[in-house]
């Protein structure tokens, strides 16, 4: 027998999600010029509302008025499908994504996720890699050098890094044993010694930071964001796009900043585990108990989860106007030359830690 | 033919790490992120104070950019609205269209007549300069024998109608001691 209310309320936790990442999309790409006026002592757009926070309203409206050119000789049919199937992974991925420890309500389970698979992981993988097709297709279906080369760029760089992050998570794999990510996230707040709770970047810093770098190449970000490469590449594989079939890519690009975001403070910064916090209260040891209810647990908890992807936001951003970008021969070179043989040594570093039964 | 050959800079094994380097640059942005110099000027809630300097003095540069913008003040050289000088009484303005013709862009109309004062022969019925055609190069300031036009530091020059920017005489005046 279906359970209604189960089913309702994992519809409106999925449409809660979508509106919110949505959202944040449209603010991030406020920050994004905020932040990056600030570190370069401008101020940024600040006259629409207070602080320039309906910028991003003008912008969707602005966005929404364009007109919708397409190039005369392009593939119509794939030229309209490319921004859908770039920014549908992107929003799709995040599904798997824990936010909370499993609520207990009236004898139900609801896990604060939207689907708790058991592939959590692979899902992840397969998804985020559909994302490219979105690029290519548009790359090569506008009919444009520049785009073309953009599509190409991607499609290298991504078969590059995705052998490297998943090297990456395989360590985690090992550690934690489960392709669940809720399992994962949970597993983080056991305590090592005693003292310091096993959250990834403790548990693996060399696995974290190749899991970093290749989650940048990922995204197409700086500094790796030869896809786009506007002074190369005019724009990249969306030269051609305008209106809101650009505005697609474009929230594509920041919902995967998101799902990237979540992913790393999931896997390696215990998602939305906090130090010593459990189901019934703050637990440290040899010290004693707060006891807490199990909302106010919940509600800490997605708290500390928001606050570490919003960190990891910031972090794309901050890094995105510090670094140049890398050459294309550099950008390979480190995928192959470096991260690729990291990955397998942290893999046998991590296996020989798990033989010592020290992580 | 001298062969050209670039030399590689050698990095040291924490330049060659690359990751130290990038918290390093890391540090610098996050620095200038929550310390911040203010250059720009949010200009129709703040002003720059447009400083005396209508006076045909040497006009020094300020070198230090950013202590001019802390105290809100144009630089002394600006080169804005133009100003025709009065000493006391007697302006300066002798109408020998000595600007008229080195203005590059027909900006300055002069009309001269006979002087009421009896310390110079002429002075100009009419001057008239057009600020949609000047282009503030500042030619008519050099070619001016009797240092009787200058530009002030005055900088917000709008307008809703076009003939508002056609300053005449009795605007232009200003008087020094």
């Amino acid at each position: 027998m279906v359970d209604y209310i189960t089913v309702a309320i994992y519809t409106l936790m999925s449409v809660l999600v979508f509106v919110l990442i949505l959202m944040t999309v449209a603010f991030l790409t406020l920050a994004e010029r905020r932040v990056s006026a600030f570190m370069q002592d401008r101020l940024g757009p600040n006259r629409v509302g207070p602080w320039g926070l309906f910028q991003p309203v003008a912008d969707g409206l602005k966005f929404i008025m364009k007109e919708d050119v397409t190039p005369l000789e392009a593939n119509k049919v794939l030229y309209t499908v490319a921004p859908l199937l770039a920014i549908i992974p992107a929003m799709l991925t995040f599904a798997v994504v824990p936010f909370g420890h499993d609520l207990f309500l009236h004898g139900r389970v609801i896990n604060l996720q939207i689907a708790n698979f058991n592939v959590g992981i692979l899902y992840i993988f397969a998804i985020a890699s559909m994302g490219i097709f979105g690029i290519i297709i548009g790359g090569w279906a506008s009919n444009n050098k520049y785009s073309l080369l953009g599509g190409l760029r991607s499609a290298s760089q991504f078969i590059s890094y995705e052998i490297s992050m998943g090297l990456a998570v395989i360590g985690i794999l090992m550690v934690y044993g489960s392709l669940k990510l809720n399992d994962i996230a949970l597993y983080q707040g056991s305590l090592w010694f005693n003292a310091v709770p096993k959250w990834g970047v403790l548990v693996q810093p060399l696995g974290f930071i190749v899991f970093l770098v290749s989650v940048f190449a990922e995204t197409n970000r700086v500094p790796f964001d030869l896809p786009e490469a506007e002074s190369e590449l005019v724009g990249g594989y969306h030269t051609e796009y305008s209106s809101m079939k650009f505005a697609f890519f474009f929230m594509g690009e920041y919902a995967n900043m998101i799902t990237a975001s979540a992913l790393i403070a999931t896997l390696y910064f215990g998602g939305w585990q906090v130090p010593y916090l459990h189901n019934i209260g703050f637990i440290i040891p040899k010290l004693g108990i707060v006891h807490l209810q199990q909302w106010l647990v919940a509600i800490i908890e997605v708290l500390s989860f928001v606050v570490k992807v919003g960190f990891f936001l910031f972090f794309f951003l901050w890094v995105r106007w510090t670094l140049p970008r890398f050459r294309f021969d550099q950008l390979t070179a480190l995928g192959w030359k470096v991260l690729i043989p990291l990955g397998i040594l942290n893999i046998v570093i991590t296996g020989a830690l798990i033989m010592l039964r020290i992580i | 033919m001298p062969e050209k050959s670039m030399t590689k800079k050698k990095y040291n094994f924490k330049e060659a790490l690359y990751l130290i380097e990038i918290l390093r640059g890391l540090g610098v942005t996050i620095k200038h992120f929550f310390v911040r110099k203010k250059f720009a000027i949010n200009y129709p809630e703040e002003t720059l104070h447009i400083v005396g300097n209508t006076q045909q003095t040497m006009k020094v540069m300020d070198k230090d950019a950013q202590k001019l913008i802390d105290r809100m003040e144009v630089t002394m050289n600006y080169r804005g609205k133009h100003a025709l000088l009065v000493d006391g009484d007697l302006g300066r303005c002798v109408a020998c269209k000595m600007c008229e013709t080195v203005c590059p862009f027909f900006a300055i109309y002069i009309e001269p007549e006979e002087s009421p004062d009896p310390r110079k022969e002429r002075s100009p019925r009419i001057f008239e300069v057009d600020l949609t055609r000047c282009a503030y190069c500042g030619y008519c300031v050099e070619a001016c024998p009797e240092n009787a036009i200058t530009m002030t530091s005055f900088y917000s020059l709008v307008a809703r109608q076009r003939p508002e920017l056609s300053i005449q005489k009795k605007e232009l005046r200003t008087v020094i001691k």
